[in-house]
């Protein structure tokens, strides 16, 4: 019986051993994915793409780590188990940074869209003070049309912002505010020119 | 005392027997146990990484997304088999994702290093040629009444191309690529479009050529005086016994590039005409004004035709009181169809006409091609 209840004893701590030599830290891990998918809807992989990359591969090497653990006979999470903690640390700050970055793009894009809008009014301005005579006139024609193109970018850009596309708004309003700084040069050297005459 | 020495013996016998019987299953488990595709998922993990580094994601992105689905693949087969009893997993699809993982991955940076290589110095070229076409166009284009349309869709072009540029600065090749090409495609409608209406405009060069000279002829032969109207030049010549005698600027309507077809159409006509009253003073708003008999038979025939062919609506009057007046000068095109002088000018062309003076107004009278010529000449004031 003594024989029977030793033997018993002895196969069940083999089963043991082999079955439950240490617990994948799976609520770790869903918190990880977790976090690197808030980061990613709050916009990680467009406002901070490299830090986003980094943090993929990072999740890579964890589930490679993960699944070498759980194929070995005596698995250990422990070193894992840091390394989802640290990943999870670095998320949770990349996911700060894109908002602190969201805010920053935000003032840019309040700015320039005033700036540009200023532009415009000035190009406006020197489209009515340009003379009316010979090459310039025919320049100005020309010119008018362009701001034209340039307002309609700037109503696309505050669609697009609408829409939550703050880096397509970024975007549109840098080459808007580019195009109109061209249009006040050439309207302020048709001005230039003509009254040279 | 014997019996207790046999019980004991029988006691290690069995312990010993279940310790090889430990030992033997521990040996078999360690021998069977599978082993785990961790090198092979590492360096696959590590050729995702490579290739997004690259930039495999945005110059090689169909690659880069089967790689990335090829390593997915890998993983859950990795895990379902790790669910499993150890010895009933088998790692061999595991093994097969991972590998063709790094394949396609491999060629996927390829791929993306060497267009990432390129993209820089093809935008770069991409760039300057869109410029120049672009310079080009407003040089050969920017007087020309275009449609608005047209006009529009060019500047529109000439935004994307900003847009491209900055994305450039920002070495977002390939946005910068996508936005060229983009814009490429928009110029060189835009440009096929001007192309063609330059191309319907000259078809009929050779009359507008015959016609001048016909009158430069005659009036060399007749020793009279003929004023012939470059539309395309924006030139109002007077010829005495076949010789030029005066150059002048001039002015049309917004709409000149065109045959007059109908009273508003803004269109400045094309024909032989004559002078038929000089106004000055009170009989003109113009300062001075030379009335030219439109619409002649011909204008008339032509009315008529159209109106068959439904390219005129009945309900519109052909037009009429078309003159060589004053108040030019302003450098664009603002008549109803009339030909506009300085004031400066029209005192001199007053001066050298008198009624039934002939009146040529032509399109051209010198290829498109010669006429850019002689632009970029002025332009570059050779």
């Amino acid at each position: 019986m003594k024989n029977k209840f030793v033997l018993g004893f002895v196969m069940i701590s083999f089963v043991v051993m082999l079955s439950s030599c240490a617990k994948v830290p799976q609520a770790e891990l869903d918190a990880l994915t977790a976090a690197i998918e808030d980061a990613r809807a709050a916009g990680a992989d467009v406002f901070l793409p490299v830090e986003f990359a980094a943090l993929q591969d990072s999740m890579n090497a964890i589930n490679t780590m993960v699944e070498e653990q759980k194929g070995k006979l005596f698995g250990n999470f422990k070193a894992v188990s840091g390394k989802i903690a640290e990943l999870t640390a670095t998320a949770t700050t990349v996911k700060d940074n894109v908002e602190a970055r969201k805010v920053e793009v935000k003032d840019e894009i309040d700015n320039l869209m005033v700036e540009v809008s200023t532009l415009v009014g000035e190009a406006k301005g020197l489209v009515a003070k340009a003379p009316r005579g010979k090459e310039g006139a025919a320049a100005v024609e020309a010119i008018k049309t362009e701001i034209g193109v340039v307002e309609t970018a700037i109503s696309e850009a505050a669609g697009k912002l609408e829409s939550g596309d703050l880096m397509g708004t970024l975007d549109q309003l840098k080459a808007a505010k580019e195009k109109v700084t061209a249009i006040t040069t050439e309207l302020t050297d048709v001005i230039a020119k003509y009254k040279g005459r | 005392m014997g019996h207790s020495i046999r019980g004991k013996r029988k006691k290690w016998s069995f312990l010993a027997v279940i310790v090889l019987l430990l030992l033997a299953v521990s040996i078999y488990v360690y021998n069977r146990w599978p082993e785990s595709p961790v090198l092979e998922m590492k360096a696959a993990g590590n050729t995702v990484a490579l290739a997004r580094d690259a930039g495999a994601d945005k110059y090689a992105p169909d690659l880069f997304r089967e790689t990335c689905k090829l390593y997915d693949s890998a993983m859950v087969y990795w895990k379902t088999e790790n669910k499993r009893f150890f010895l009933n997993r088998d790692y061999q699809k595991t093994l097969s994702y991972a590998r063709q993982t790094g394949e396609t991955g491999m060629k996927a940076y390829e791929k993306a290093r060497k267009k990432a290589g390129s993209v820089h110095h093809t935008t770069a070229e991409t760039l300057a040629e869109l410029e120049k076409i672009m310079e080009d166009f407003k040089q050969v284009y920017g007087s020309l009444p275009l449609p608005k349309k047209l006009r529009e869709n060019f500047n529109q072009a000439a935004m994307i191309i900003s847009e491209a540029k900055l994305a450039r600065e920002k070495g977002d090749f390939h946005i910068a690529e996508a936005k060229l090409e983009k814009a490429e495609k928009m110029v060189m409608e835009a440009e096929k479009k001007a192309r063609k209406m330059i191309d319907d405009y000259f078809v009929s060069l050779p009359q507008w050529t015959s016609m001048a000279e016909e009158a430069v002829n005659r009036s060399a032969a007749q020793h009279s005086t003929v004023v012939i109207v470059d539309k395309m030049a924006r030139k109002c010549r007077i010829y005495k016994s076949g010789k030029q005698a005066a150059e002048f600027d001039a002015e049309f309507g917004p709409n000149w590039m065109t045959q007059k077809m109908r009273k508003g159409d803004q269109a400045t006509p094309e024909g032989l005409y004559t002078i038929v009253q000089k106004k000055e003073k009170r009989r003109t708003i113009y300062y001075k004004a030379l009335l030219i008999n439109y619409p002649n038979n011909e204008d008339r025939i032509r009315y008529q035709r159209n109106i068959a062919d439904g390219k005129v609506s009945a309900r519109h009057d052909i037009g009429g009181s078309i003159e060589i007046h004053g108040h030019g000068g302003r450098g664009f095109d603002w008549t109803n169809g009339c030909v506009a002088l300085s004031n400066k000018d029209m005192d001199v062309i007053f001066s050298m006409v008198s009624e039934n003076t002939p009146v040529v107004i032509v399109g051209s009278v010198e290829p498109f091609e010669k006429y850019l010529k002689n632009a970029k000449k002025k332009q570059n004031g050779e």
